[in-house]
């Protein structure tokens, strides 16, 4: 039963294709809902299907929201401005703070990068306070939680693990540099190297039946990729030493064994002396950045 | 959005291949180019042995990778045609060469540890004469050529044989080769393909056949072959 004298957060998690919300009390969760983006035409219509969106949560929630967290994909400006969204490039240029507050007059809101707002959600999920999360998806992003808090922290960019260079003179990134590790570990640039060694087209089903099977081609594809999240991992450990690694993302979770292989890796970069941290497969799958933006919203209330 | 999924075990399941303690390479168009020797030869053993007229090269060509002898048979040519094509491909072997990148892949695989093996549609004695001139002879425990076992490629027995020379299990070992019947070879005897693409006349058959790898460049297969851990 809703008390309708308990405090509402809500978390807002904003894609390149959907959007996802979900309302939670201190006893639970109490609302859940998604919705596609309309085909594309503006962030001034988005925004207004957002707010329809929302209309439609305050009248079936009844009662005002005590806090408001918001995942986002994009790069936003210390000004609150979206400097950049490869996925939806019409939010350029959007004043993301005064919207969301415009869209949000009734609460605080906050809002964070949806990999920064993932590890927040594991690493609460994980009860431990030193938390590195990585998503392979897509793309690659992640977060840093450190000494219980988001590393580095609301307001000062994000933790850009997709963009940590791992090979000097490896593959062109979409950023425009090489070697990032998105461009050398993301689905899409397993499945093309997959590709490259199979000397087929591999779709992900074909690869993660390959990788089950143990074939030559899927597994090194998927183990170059291993190789390169283990180099992140050995990279953020060497200089901020969280005590965990959480492996996340609809690629990563859907090869067998990818977990493992990393592992594995990080354990052959491992230096005299200095154990690298165990890594484990996170727990929250696709709802992380949601879940963390609604930890976002209950953070920002208190 | 993704389906979360939880539970998963955080060890290794079966995704992780052992490391390869082997590599079993055809001979002509892996490591030596000889294309050029063996096509002079062929028309001149066709010349002596069933006279004028253009020597039918390209359906040999496609052929290549075979057993001499087993050519002459599919095609319908004479025996006798061993005998000047083996007499000539000696005389020419030196015009042989090896291809970029090849001794140098040799040499880091004999460095990390791993154990070579030649397995040529050639006979045993050519294929060593051959490689021996080239000065590549040591890198190879073993030179198997197609006189040496019951039944030549496509046959597994080649392969088989140079497993049991070496006492390595076939999941620990990987073949390469240029042609599809090396691939055939290979998996006859449970053994990962590669497809040399670097000088293949048959690129498209060869992908078709549905290599476990596809190798562009020799160092490529370094990938492949971490260095084996001492015992």
């Amino acid at each position: 039963m809703r008390s309708p004298d308990q405090a509402h957060y809500l978390g807002v998690d904003i894609g390149g294709t959907k959007v996802a919300l979900r309302v939670e009390t201190d006893t639970g969760c109490v609302d859940e809902s998604a919705f596609a983006w309309e085909p594309r035409r503006s962030a001034t219509l988005d925004l207004a299907q957002l707010t329809t969106h929302v209309d439609g949560l305050r009248a079936r929630l009844g009662t005002p929201l005590r806090a408001v967290g918001v995942a986002m994909p994009a790069t936003v400006g210390p000004a609150g401005r979206v400097t950049a969204w490869p996925s939806r490039p019409e939010w350029t240029g959007l004043e993301l703070e005064a919207s969301l507050r415009a869209l949000f007059p009734e609460a605080p809101v906050a809002w964070a990068d949806d990999g920064d707002l993932g590890a927040l959600a594991e690493a609460e999920e994980s009860g431990c306070d030193d938390v590195l999360y990585l998503g392979v998806g897509t793309g690659v992003g992640g977060g840093l939680f450190l000494g219980g808090a988001l590393c580095p922290g609301l307001g000062r960019g994000s933790f850009e693990i997709g963009h940590l260079i791992v090979e000097l003179d490896g593959v062109r990134c979409v950023c425009g540099r090489r070697g990032c590790l998105q461009a050398v570990a993301s689905g899409p640039a397993t499945l093309r190297r997959a590709a490259l060694l199979r000397g087929a087209a591999v779709t992900f089903d074909d690869l993660r039946a390959a990788v089950r099977g143990g074939q030559l081609w899927a597994v090194a594809a998927v183990e170059q990729t291993c190789r390169a999240v283990a180099a992140a991992v050995a990279g953020v450990h060497e200089l901020l030493h969280p005590r965990l690694a959480l492996i996340g993302g609809g690629f990563a979770t859907g090869i067998p064994g990818f977990t493992g292989l990393v592992s594995a890796h990080l354990a052959d970069l491992a230096r005299p002396g200095h154990p690298p941290p165990p890594v484990a497969p996170a727990a929250l799958g696709g709802l992380s950045s949601l879940r963390g933006a609604v930890s976002l919203a209950r953070r920002i209330a208190s | 959005m993704t389906v979360p999924i939880v539970g998963q075990p955080a060890t290794a399941t079966g995704a992780a291949a052992p490391g390869r303690l082997a590599v079993i390479f055809d001979l002509d168009g892996v490591i030596v180019d000889s294309f050029a020797v063996m096509g002079e030869a062929f028309a001149i053993a066709y010349a002596e042995v069933v006279g004028d007229g253009p020597a039918p090269f390209e359906e040999y060509r496609r052929h290549l990778g075979r057993y001499f002898p087993d050519i002459m048979r599919i095609m319908g040519l004479p025996l006798a045609m061993e005998e000047p094509f083996v007499r000539e491909s000696y005389r020419l072997a030196r015009q042989v060469t090896v291809f970029d990148g090849v001794v140098e892949l040799l040499l880091e695989l004999r460095v990390r540890g791993l154990r070579l093996a030649v397995a040529t549609g050639k006979s045993g004695p050519r294929a060593r004469s051959l490689l021996d001139g080239l000065n590549l002879l040591p890198f190879f425990e073993h030179v198997i050529g197609s006189d040496e076992v019951p039944r030549p490629k496509p046959a597994p027995d080649i392969v088989q044989h140079a497993l049991g020379l070496m006492d390595v299990r076939a999941d620990r070992a990987v073949m390469v080769g240029d042609m599809p019947t090396d691939l055939a070879s290979a998996r006859g005897a449970d053994v990962a393909a590669a497809a040399a693409l670097w000088a293949s006349p048959e690129v498209d058959e060869l992908l078709a056949a549905g290599p476990d790898l596809v190798l562009r460049h020799p160092s490529d297969l370094l990938a492949f072959c971490p260095a084996v851990p001492a015992r």
